[in-house]
């Protein structure tokens, strides 16, 4: 069975997106990141991908379709679904799921079945993963600056102590990418 | 030549002290957590490695008075081997620890950075305390930011970039090494043309 993975670049002061929410000096790196293995390898293990609305929304609605690194099917956790249903292709499709977290991840799953279910972002949706331990592992990217504000990653988990084990450690130019097994 | 470096192990969720620090608790709830790679036994070899080069480069300390109220009986002594500066508000006789000694700054950073330089030799400047560690961020102080991420999430405690407010992209990631309990990654702070 597949894993469900919580996964994210975050710079040194831990942030996901600066103060105007633009992650765009999380990702300069792009060109380099693309065909960079931890990512080559997260695009193949992946079968489904969900996201919050904001995460959504930062890319265009029907620019997902064979453009986004994943193309599979995305569940898009919000109250408020798109009006107009967003381009599909038979490989990339869009749910959007309006009761909760552990829907989304159910569904996910289902559509991954053999493969890995990616958590993409938001802060909101990491925070209820973990606090539901829905999650098995976490894929961080560290980022080798300082935002200064933004929104954190895990602002919303349960006080106490969570442990991880660590998996991997990995370098690609400039950043630093760390895998971590949520021990349950 | 001298460096000022900050050195700290940090949470995921980037707390460097559990919450409620205090004398009951001087590293916070749970916040001992942060501190397995020096604390255990037997200690990895690249744990060990890391400690041991933490040691030999500090020439000098500066630290907050809240970091040395909560720290001096549990240390017993200063917290390297090293003189030892204290920003403080409310100025005191200097301090003499077996292996150093405590001096009270009380005219800001720049004054205590000037009073640690001097005696720190061919050595390290070494900051502790998240609220210090701020103050000469922001002032462009810094040259050298290791972070020893440790795999544990807190959900509560002290922040060690607790709203910073400003960016800085110039961090140049120049060493990582890694053992289980942590992941020793430096940066180097490169300093704009004045």
């Amino acid at each position: 069975m597949g894993k469900v993975i919580l996964g994210f670049t975050m710079s040194l002061d831990g942030f996901i997106s600066d103060q105007n929410e633009s992650v765009a000096d999380l990702y300069h790196d792009l060109e380099t990141l693309r065909y960079a293995k931890p990512l080559q390898e997260s695009i193949q293990d992946t079968g489904a991908v969900v996201m919050g609305r904001k995460t959504f929304e930062m890319g265009e609605p029907d620019e997902y379709a064979g453009n986004y690194e994943y193309q599979v099917p995305i569940f898009v956790v919000t109250k408020h679904p798109a009006k107009k249903q967003p381009k599909q292709t038979d490989q990339l499709t869009f749910t959007f799921v309006k009761d909760g977290i552990e829907s989304a991840i159910g569904q996910a799953k289902a559509a991954a079945s053999n493969k890995d279910v990616t958590i993409v972002g938001g802060a909101e949706i990491a925070a209820q993963c973990l606090n539901a331990k829905l999650v098995d592992e976490i894929h961080m990217d560290i980022m080798p600056i300082l935002l200064g504000k933004g929104l954190q990653p895990f602002a919303g988990i349960d006080k106490g102590s969570i442990k991880l084990e660590k998996i991997s450690v990995v370098e690609t130019s400039v950043r630093t990418h760390l895998k971590f097994r949520v021990i349950k | 030549m001298t460096k000022v470096v900050l050195d700290m192990s940090m949470s995921l969720d980037g707390f460097i002290a559990g919450s409620n620090v205090g004398k009951e608790y001087p590293m916070g709830v749970n916040g001992e957590n942060l501190h397995t790679w020096i604390f255990n036994t037997p200690k990895d070899k690249v744990d060990a490695e890391v400690e041991r080069e933490m040691f030999a480069k500090t020439g000098a300390v500066i630290l907050g008075n809240r970091t040395f109220e909560v720290g001096v009986d549990l240390w017993g002594d200063v917290p390297f081997p090293a003189p030892s500066f204290v920003l403080t508000h409310k100025g005191r006789e200097t301090l003499i620890k077996k292996s150093g000694t405590f001096t009270f700054v009380t005219n800001g950073i720049e004054s205590a950075l000037q009073q640690a330089k001097a005696v720190a030799g061919d050595k390290d400047v070494r900051l502790m305390g998240a609220d210090i560690a701020q103050q000469f961020l922001r002032a462009g102080l810094i040259d050298e930011i290791q972070i020893n991420h440790v795999p544990i999430l807190l959900g509560d405690g002290v922040r060690l970039f607790d709203q910073l407010g400003i960016k800085n992209s110039q961090l140049e990631k120049d060493r990582v090494l890694d053992s289980p309990h942590a992941t020793h990654i430096r940066y180097r702070v490169i300093k704009k043309e004045k």
